[in-house]
């Protein structure tokens, strides 16, 4: 089983889109996938049919089994167990769970997952927060989400840190890419904030930006993934790359790219 | 030590004495046997048996791949031609004076055909498959090229992909100046240069024509190296990397030369619908007898696609002016002072094919004109600094373009005996069949063997052919004064609006093509009268039909094709993406791209015919969005045909489909090798058709054609 979380360093990137999206992409290749949602904003399972205000959920408060009943009685594509609708003294409570007790999270997933699961995609809180240093400590495979802005741009130091933080002393080292989504190739803007992003992250940046197309937000609004919503567009057509770069092992990656560079 | 390297063979260290003197042994008694082969005369039931048995060995030699079987082969077709040719000296020259002529005639074309044979054969007895030398891992230690692209009078539509192409080329860009070198003084020439950032230069006059320029280019800049692209030729981004390994390494080393390629079809190859499927003139030269040459040291420079040492040039005295190919006479010059050269078979450029056949046939005009011009003011036979094999490959390299005359005896001397009823040879006709046969049999087998997948079997005849009325005239004239004639540049990049029969170029076949047809029918007559010996006759119309099928080809190749695209489309099969104009994307996959527009599959179909959206390309980690307009959906492809572009976005796109490291490297890939019997049925079908378009032209057309004539 691995984990891929989705990071940023700054809300509105497209995270828990892109999360849901891969999902369900990642499974219609023939993946056992399964969506968690370590975001308080609990949004991850609008997108995966998931009916707004349920308690439900992966935070503290509802019990392995019920978690575990919901998942079995799923019909989507992508199974999810949701964040869980919380009021602030809840969040409050879970944190200072968190902080006092650093397995809990680990534990209590790996009490409700399905046997049998490949991929477990989590999204995550923006920014630094107790929830993402829990879930990236899980993490095989850590995706940064980013905009071709000149905002996220500037935060990048502030993600390159909390990743260094997170690897430091971890004995196996997670694979860390980053993605620029909702690129606009045509802004002269956009295009140079990839080629600094570029400059500075190198190969760790995945090779296929994920365009901005308005279809994403229309397939969200009629709760449909948008790879069956618009398969043919050229922003499920990256997403389908993306999902294929980041399942690949780095040894293959390093003689793949060795042979088609050029 | 260099050579070994290239070589891989196991240096011979022990006993070097005594494996010399057994080596010379074997040669004596080879040379001895040998000559006894070819000149013991048999008789005929002798002479089939040898030749029977000869073919026997050569079919079981010729299952092995080895490189050793193939020069056993060469040997046995050189050792059989011989043969053949003392026997027609000794045997078959007639008395009568009009026999005699045309008789010493037809012995002047096979000795000079036999001459080309064992040269080509010696040329390229060991091809070299040189591979690029890594260069310094020290960046400071590449050394600073210039780059020229001479022009004279092209369309600047055609140099400024080589210009911004030349600026995209791997090499630390404080080390790299690129120039064009405009003989025609043009404005637009000296304001894109500025635009762009290279630089420019013209001349007031333009003496020495293309050398001319380049020399007043060099006497202009200073680097250690110059890199000469023609206008059309478009480098691709590692050409340089590639190349200068072995000039940084050797400092002896003159010159690296890599080959011409055309990603358009020439127009042989388009007029006969050969494109891909058959290989072009060129690829003979460039995929075996410059690797041929680079073993002797004898690679020409061939005016373009190459680097070459300025020292070296500087030593030389520059390009040569003194002839109208300047390439060839001045690699000779420097193996004359002792300079290397080195040829690199990998597609690094890539260039526009001449667009007509009239077109193509002057440009081998003005090389055949200009080897000649060599053979008289700088025959390598002679003076100094040359190693025999130098010689050598030099002379095979300039006799190639003397094949006029001895071609057009070949085509015409069936006639001597079906219409003038002249005996070339004095023999009986089985024992020409018993002599001749295994002649052409053998040449044929380690021909084709030799050419493999680079030349098909009797398509270098059609090539002389289409040349052959063409050259005879500038070749003899340059050979009585070098010194007359002109530079021509050869025009590219045309169009050609509608479909047209050739008549003025194709008027030598036609004529060829009727005393054939003529001869055939008249020897056929006498036969059936019984004034003629059916066996004579026979052969003489078999010779005579031969000569039909080539030339009938050659007829079909004066056909001009449509040629209506302004810029050759390039096949690419690449993703790409497509945005429409309200924000939403279109997965597609590019089928060719050209610099004016692009065909792509893609699954969606609701873009419609008119509607103006981007295509997006990604070349590695950048992509860039061209503004574009829909010209046709039809069949699930969409037909884009692109805006003006803006210089960043013209360089983007030059680089995508011209500057790929691997552009050209797998066009020839699936080559099948040469099957003489296969290739035979396919020139005789190309013949074929050539016919039925002349016939059905000539009835349907004459309006066109009397419009080509005004």
């Amino acid at each position: 089983m691995k984990f891929i979380a989705f990071v940023s360093a700054k809300g509105g990137t497209g995270r828990t889109t892109l999360a849901a999206n891969l999902g369900v992409i990642l499974a219609r290749a023939g993946h056992r996938v399964l969506a968690l949602d370590c975001d308080p904003q609990n949004a991850l399972g609008t997108h995966l049919g998931i009916p707004p205000g349920l308690r439900l959920g992966i935070a503290e408060g509802s019990s392995p089994d019920e978690i575990i009943e919901y998942l079995t009685a799923q019909r989507g594509e992508v199974p999810c167990i949701p964040f869980g609708t919380r009021d602030r003294d809840d969040l409050q409570q879970a944190e200072s769970t968190l902080l006092a007790d650093s397995g809990w999270l680990m534990r209590r997933v790996l009490d409700v997952v399905p046997s049998g699961t490949e991929l477990v995609l989590v999204d995550t809180p923006a920014g630094e927060r107790v929830w993402t240093e829990h879930v990236l400590e899980m993490a095989n495979v850590i995706v940064g989400v980013h905009l071709p802005d000149a905002a996220c741009f500037a935060t990048l130091p502030v993600m390159a840190a909390m990743l260094e933080r997170q690897c430091r002393g971890r004995e196996l080292k997670p694979a860390v890419w980053h993605v620029l989504n909702q690129m606009e190739p045509r802004s002269k803007l956009a295009r140079d904030t990839e080629f600094l992003m570029r400059r500075h992250l190198g190969e760790r940046l995945v090779p296929c930006p994920v365009p901005r197309d308005p279809v994403v937000g229309e397939a969200w609004a009629q709760q449909l993934p948008v790879a069956l919503h618009s398969p043919t567009t050229g922003a499920v057509a990256a997403l389908r790359e993306l999902s294929e770069h980041l399942l690949t092992p780095l040894v293959d990656l390093q003689r793949h790219t060795a042979k088609v560079c050029r | 030590m260099k050579k070994a390297k290239l070589l891989q063979t196991p240096s011979i260290t022990f006993a070097g004495g005594i494996a010399r003197a057994v080596r010379l042994l074997a040669m004596v008694i080879a040379v001895v046997t040998l000559t006894l082969v070819v000149l013991t005369p048999l008789g005929l039931r002798e002479q089939v048996s040898l030749s029977g048995m000869l073919f026997l060995v050569a079919l079981v030699v010729t299952r092995s791949r080895h490189r050793l079987s193939t020069l056993m082969l060469m040997v046995m077709a050189i050792t059989v031609s011989a043969r053949y040719l003392a026997w027609r000296i000794s045997a078959t020259m007639s008395v009568e004076s009009l026999d005699l002529m045309l008789s010493a005639a037809m012995l002047f074309a096979e000795l000079y055909a036999f001459l080309i044979l064992v040269l080509g054969y010696f040329q390229i007895s060991r091809p070299i498959v040189r591979k690029p030398l890594a260069l310094p891992a020290d960046l400071r230690d590449w050394p600073a090229v210039d780059v020229f692209i001479p022009t004279y009078n092209e369309s600047l539509e055609v140099v400024r992909a080589t210009i911004l192409a030349a600026q995209t080329l791997d090499w630390p860009q404080d080390k790299l100046h690129i120039f064009v070198l405009d003989d025609g003084n043009r404005e637009d020439f000296q304001h894109f240069a500025n635009d762009v950032g290279v630089g420019y230069f013209s001349r007031r006059d333009n003496r020495g024509a293309k050398a001319g320029n380049i020399n007043a280019a060099l006497a202009r800049t200073n680097a250690p190296f110059v890199a000469v692209f023609d206008c059309d030729h478009i480098p691709t981004r590692s050409f340089l990397q590639l190349t200068m390994g072995w000039l940084v390494e050797d400092d002896r080393l003159a010159m690296v030369q890599t080959p011409h390629h055309f990603y358009s079809p020439d127009p042989l190859e388009r007029n006969l619908r050969i494109f891909k499927t058959c290989p072009n003139e060129g690829e003979l030269f460039y995929g075996l007898i410059q690797p041929g040459n680079d073993l002797w040291n004898a690679v020409f420079f061939c005016g373009s696609c190459a680097v070459i040492r300025r020292a070296a040039l500087v030593d030389v005295g520059g390009i040569a002016e003194e002839t109208v190919t300047e390439d060839a006479h001045t690699a000779l010059r420097m193996h004359r002072r002792g300079w290397r050269t080195a040829f690199l078979g990998v597609r690094q450029a890539g260039g526009l094919a001449t667009e007509s056949l009239s077109g193509h046939i002057r440009q081998r005009v003005r090389w055949a004109r200009g080897m000649v011009q060599i053979l008289r003011v700088d025959n390598p036979l002679f003076g100094p600094g040359l190693t025999w094999p130098q010689r050598l490959c030099y002379l095979n390299g300039l006799l190639y373009f003397l094949s006029g005359l001895p071609r057009l005896i070949f085509l015409t001397a069936p006639l001597g005996f079906l219409l003038l009823n002249a005996h070339i040879f004095a023999a009986e006709p089985v024992m020409v069949l018993a002599y001749a046969l295994p002649h052409l049999t053998f040449t044929l087998m380690a021909t084709s063997r030799i050419q493999g997948s680079f030349r098909r079997s009797f398509w270098g005849e059609l090539y002389e052919t289409v040349l052959s009325a063409y050259i005879v005239l500038p070749t003899i004239l340059a050979l009585i004064n070098p010194r007359l004639g002109r530079f021509n540049v050869t025009a590219k990049g045309g169009l050609i609006t509608t479909s047209y029969f050739d008549w003025r170029i194709a008027l030598p076949f036609l004529v060829l093509f009727g005393l054939n047809l003529t001869g055939i029918a008249a020897g056929l007559w006498a036969a059936s009268t019984g004034r003629q010996q059916l066996d004579s006759v026979l052969i003489n119309v078999g010779w005579a039909t031969y000569n039909l099928i080539i030339l009938s080809v050659a007829i079909a190749a004066a056909f001009e094709r449509q040629q209506r695209r302004r810029h050759a489309r390039i096949v690419l099969r690449l993703p790409a993406m497509v945005e429409r104009s309200y924000g939403n994307t279109v997965a597609c996959e590019l089928s060719d791209l050209s610099l004016s527009g692009a065909s792509l599959g893609h699954a969606g179909n609701e873009i419609e015919r008119g509607e103006e959206l981007h295509l997006t390309l990604r070349l590695g980690e950048e992509s860039l969005p061209m503004p574009a307009r829909v010209v046709s959906t039809k069949a699930g492809i969409l037909r884009l045909e692109l805006a003006t572009l803006s210089p960043e976005r013209e360089r983007f796109l030059v680089r995508a489909l011209f500057c790929r490291a691997d552009n050209w490297i797998r066009w020839a890939d699936e080559r099948r090798l040469d099957q003489p019997v296969r290739s035979f049925l396919d020139i005789s079908l190309c013949g074929l058709r050539g016919l039925i378009q002349l016939v059905v032209n000539s009835t349907t057309s004459n309006s066109t054609i009397s419009r080509r004539y005004t």
